[in-house]
């Protein structure tokens, strides 16, 4: 590998020992100093969390109805009460519904003399944690009330309880694609790039009739031959699994042709003729050589994905009610009636934007700290 | 609907160019035209039948001979010689139509929207579909329409109709007894169109006998009573026309052309049945796709004006409309009609646009705050007559997997799905409070009673458990039950969204997984459905076209299983069973078979007598009691839109159901633009 000795870059901060950090190291200052990649970061880092912790985070189990506030707007939490008094406890106002008598629209009472104080690790509805725990504490909930900061849909279940477990959904969709993807591709790509040949030849072959394919027919066609029968969490886990099969083929080509370079260099004769192994080569040479780049462009497949499980479940094809995901949230309001009269039902479509500007910029930001030594 | 009244006199007392127009009118237009007989002020004109009377009558009342006008769109044709003056279009014995509020003025576009061109057309072709006769917009009279009277014989076995002289085609070839003729014996009884004589036109095992006793006059004779047919022209059958023009369609028919089938295949036909398929249609608006409507002669109100293609089909008024108003004016008003085909989604945007005139077919209520908000931009006003119930539910008791079938064909099942539902709640978060619980029986007969209406409709998910736990459906420690067989048992329910919303599946299902039952809510499209209704395979089965009085006069098959042609709900194995005689398909359960037995004679039976009644009310007791469907709401409202741009709408439109052909009571004729 290059020495680091030989191309130090000028770091201004002078408590800062290049020579002395490792490549890691080099790595994450180089990475700090992109500000929107740590913006990105941190926001994908708060996803992950709320991804993890959904049924804790969330005041209400998402199937949970509350007749009380059907089709009604997100509640704010407040500190100042409407006579200015500060609550060190923040609060949300009572509220109940009413419906219009000519248009039959349901309209929010907001009724300011009387609060219901946030709590914070409060008793409510009972759920598995991670399947696993049985459990009734959640995070937070209004004394007395109920909060729903994102409002609720026309059946009454609270939007950002359904966007928290539908991040969890999504996100997952997204890791798992892309860990498929990255294996197959990597491994896949790696045998054409070493091997080179005729094998290389029908790879590339079979990697181009692949990408030939227009991909919206193709999930239409797979995702129609899904057994009818099976449960959303099996559709879910097939429709990752489609995805990844038509994401690994980019990989693949740049780790092919980064290998058919690498396989020439030197430390690659050296270790062949030391006796190592094919499979030895390629993992421990070969890919540690160019993982930097790789890791990249993982970083930049994880929007795709994530946009093709919002798209089709958008369409109706991937996953479905009862199931949450931002695509199937954001499905339900794809008609003029949501859009008129419950725009927060859209607020799923912001967290889409959030992930995929998020995996955009950390991916951007690494572009640059991968390789450390350059300019 | 008192409250119909009140928006629609406020709209129009509100609008201010509505009344200056009026006001315009009053001045300019004719003097008869501003007093002319109306239905709210009929000034002395009595009418046989609700709000129409024959000219003859018309003028014998008046003791003066009314002069008759036409449709200036049509002065330059007569002008040029290319149609007759209107005395000549308009026929002797024409219709005297009375306009609800005032007699109109000509001209103006009446514009709708469909889904495709044969998806949701059915609202448009109320507009301009005329039958022999018409159902009043009580709902209840059978008034003439293209037939000027008719006549039964004693016992419902012969039915005698006289037409109007001098009614023409819309092409002036004179409309007669032998078109109707032609229409029973060539199209109808013809074993090349049609290989079995369709049910209409069946009674007692024979097909109808028609017989011309004069230009004006034809006989139908059947082989039982068949007092339902007069309802089933009006109502379900209003979308067909019960004659076909003999002068155009006769090239096309070997019979009268040996030619027809190389004629046929040189104008890129199979031969002579494929071509008459594609020309003639009993539906009238599938006969409008090609360009052949262009040359086809019709009674309707209006005729297809230029070639129909995916985004738009439009009609311009008929100039040998038989109808007049009572100042003489031919019927109708407005110069033409346009369709738009749209996107389901679309409708909403559209109608908020002003856009379209007069909409209630598919419209969902739910969109009715969004709707009502938008009156004041889009000029329209947006009112709630009843025609939507349901959904319904019905468990395929004769599914194909055993093990399933052995748990939806117990009615105690049925029984605790039925109670496990709570219909209160779905009533207000679906419907905003409007839909009338009720179970599953027809609609508006006087056989059903109010403890059929409420048959296990209370909300008792304790009882429902109880009845579960009696079947040895085992609830788990994880509350979810195993069969009967002590297996795990899984409810696959798939809905289309012709029949069911996403909130309503979701809805219901929580209901019965309260109870314990696993079930499974998928999305499917209809074609798929339909497809594994009839082989058997769906679990659960939802379309169903609640009978009302008068359908079900004519139309018992929805009544007795299958329940519905198209979407078979339950037993198809069962009528094949009862149609081979036992030779395939699967032996009905007793009642089933006493459904079978009871539908046979009910066609025969005049509606009202005791015998109806019996038969009736028997039919409902079985229904009910093996919980065959399960209802959830009996009666909810469908929003209609109406531009406040027209006029001669009435008040009492309450009812708006594909069963009375949507607008078709209420007289799309002589609607007209302020």
């Amino acid at each position: 590998m290059t020495s680091p000795v030989l191309a130090i870059p000028k770091l201004k901060k002078s408590n800062r020992r290049p020579e002395m950090a490792t490549q890691w190291q080099l790595m994450w200052w180089k990475f700090k100093k992109h500000h929107m990649a740590l913006v990105g970061m941190i926001m994908l880092s708060l996803l992950v969390f709320s991804a993890v912790f959904a049924e804790i985070l969330s005041p209400e189990i998402p199937t949970e109805r509350n007749n009380k506030y059907l089709a009604s707007g997100p509640m704010g939490i407040h500190f100042f009460d409407s006579e200015w008094n500060f609550h060190l406890r923040p609060f949300v106002y009572s509220r109940s519904t009413k419906r219009d008598p000519v248009t039959l629209r349901k309209i929010a009472v907001v009724d300011e003399t009387k609060l219901w104080p946030i709590e914070f690790f409060v008793t409510g509805s009972p759920y598995k944690f991670w399947g696993l725990v049985e459990t009734d504490i959640h995070f937070f909930g209004a004394k007395g009330g109920f909060v729903h900061l994102f409002g609720t849909d026309s059946l009454g279940r609270d939007v950002f309880s359904r966007s928290l477990y539908a991040t969890r959904i999504s996100l997952s969709v997204g890791l798992v694609g892309v860990t498929f993807a990255f294996i197959l591709g990597a491994i896949i790509g790696g045998i054409a790039g070493y091997f080179g040949g005729i094998i290389d030849n029908l790879i590339m072959r079979l990697i181009e009739f692949i990408r030939s394919i227009p991909t919206l027919p193709l999930w239409l066609a797979l995702s129609a031959a899904l057994p009818r029968e099976w449960s959303s969490l099996q559709v879910y886990l097939a429709i990752t699994v489609i995805l990844a099969m038509i994401g690994w083929t980019h990989l693949a080509r740049t780790v092919r042709s980064k290998l058919l370079a690498l396989r020439e260099e030197d430390f690659t004769v050296a270790a062949r003729l030391s006796g190592c192994t094919d499979m030895r080569i390629i993992l421990r040479h070969l890919l540690p050589a160019f993982m930097s780049y790789m890791i990249v462009d993982v970083t930049i497949a994880f929007p795709e994905i994530l946009l093709a499980e919002t798209s089709l479940s958008f369409l109706g094809l991937g996953l479905r009610e009862p199931a949450e995901s931002w695509g199937v949230l954001l499905f339900a309001a794809q008609n003029v009636r949501s859009i008129s009269h419950m725009p927060w039902l859209l607020i799923p479509g912001l967290f889409i934007i959030v992930a995929v500007l998020a995996f955009n910029f950390v991916g951007d930001g690494m572009r640059d700290a991968a390789d450390p030594y350059s300019k | 609907m008192v409250q119909n009244y009140m928006s629609v006199s406020k709209v129009l007392s509100g609008v201010i160019f509505g009344t200056a127009l009026l006001a315009s009118v009053a001045t300019t237009g004719t003097a008869h035209a501003a007093v002319c007989p109306t239905v709210a002020d009929p000034q002395g004109v009595k009418t046989s039948y609700p709000q129409q009377l024959d000219l003859g009558d018309f003028q014998k009342q008046t003791g003066q001979k009314l002069a008759l006008s036409g449709n200036p769109l049509f002065a330059d044709q007569v002008k040029s010689g290319k149609l007759p003056k209107v005395d000549m279009r308009v026929p002797e014995e024409a219709l005297v139509s009375l306009p609800y509020t005032e007699c109109g003025k000509y001209g103006g576009m009446l514009r709708g929207m469909s889904k495709a061109l044969e998806s949701g057309t059915s609202e448009i072709l109320s507009w301009r579909q005329v039958n022999l006769v018409r159902i009043s917009d009580d709902l209840q009279t059978l008034v003439p329409n293209v037939a000027k009277s008719w006549k039964w014989n004693d016992d419902f076995t012969s039915l005698t109709m006289s037409l109007r002289k001098g009614h023409k085609w819309s092409d002036g070839h004179p409309f007669t007894a032998d078109d109707i003729v032609f229409y029973i014996n060539d199209i109808i009884k013809n074993k090349d169109l049609h290989k079995v004589v369709p049910s209409v036109w069946m009674v007692g095992g024979k097909s109808v006998d028609v017989t011309k006793i004069d230009t004006e006059t034809v006989r139908f004779d059947f082989a039982a009573p068949y007092p339902g047919l007069l309802h089933f022209l009006a109502t379900g059958g209003s979308y067909f026309a019960a004659y076909a023009p003999k002068h155009h369609y006769m090239p096309y028919l070997l019979k009268y052309n040996p030619k027809a089938e190389e004629e046929a295949k040189a104008a890129g036909a199979e031969g002579w049945v494929q071509r008459f398929g594609l020309i003639w249609h009993k539906w009238k608006d599938a006969e409008n796709i090609t360009a052949h409507a262009l040359s086809r002669p019709t009674l309707e109100s209006h005729l297809i004006e230029f070639e129909t293609n995916t985004q738009r089909r439009q009609y311009v008024a008929n100039p040998y409309y038989f109808k007049v108003d009572s100042s003489g004016q031919q019927l109708p008003y407005i110069d033409r009609q346009h369709e738009r085909f749209l996107d389901q989604e679309l409708f909403v945007l559209s109608i908020l646009n002003g856009e379209v005139d007069v909409k209630t077919q598919t419209m969902a209520l739910n969109n009715f705050p969004v709707l009502k908000e938008g009156e004041g931009k889009g000029d329209y006003t947006v009112n709630r007559p009843s025609g939507a119930y349901g959904p319904y539910l019905v468990f395929n008791q004769t599914i194909k997997d055993p093990s399933l079938r052995a748990v939806y064909s117990d009615v105690r099942f049925r029984k605790a799905m039925s109670l496990a539902i709570n219909r209160a709640e779905l009533n207000e978060v679906l419907w905003f409070g409007l839909g009338k619980p009720e179970q599953a029986v027809p609609i508006g007969v006087p056989f059903v009673t109010d403890a059929d209406r409420n048959y296990l409709i209370a909300h008792d998910p304790a009882a429902a458990g109880a009845l579960l736990d009696e079947m040895g459906m085992k609830m788990g420690s994880d509350g979810v039950r195993t069969g009967p067989d002590g297996k795990p048992f899984t409810l696959l329910w798939e809905y289309t969204a012709q029949h069911s919303s996403s909130e309503f599946g979701t809805l219901v299902s929580s209901y019965w997984k309260k109870v314990g039952i696993n079930v499974t809510v998928k999305e499917v499209t209809t074609q798929l459905m339909r497809e594994k209704a009839a082989a058997s395979t769906s679990d659960i089965n939802m379309e169903w076209d609640v009978p009302y009085e008068p359908t079900m006069i004519s139309q018992i098959d929805v009544y007795i299983p299958p329940y519905s042609d198209i979407g078979p709900l339950v037993g198809v194995p069962w009528r094949d069973w009862v149609g081979s005689k036992g030779a395939s398909g699967e032996e009905p359960p007793a009642w089933a078979k006493r459904l079978f037995e009871l539908s046979e004679v009910w066609k025969t039976v005049l509606p009202g007598s005791k015998r109806y009644m019996e038969i009736g009310s028997e039919m409902v007791k079985i229904n009910l009691e093996n919980l065959v469907i399960i209802g959830t709401m009996g009666s909810l409202p469908r929003p209609l839109v109406v531009s406040n741009k027209l006029t001669n709408i009435p008040k009492g439109w309450n009812v708006s159901h594909f069963n009375y052909g949507y607008d078709y009571p209420y007289r799309a004729d002589q609607w007209s633009f302020k």
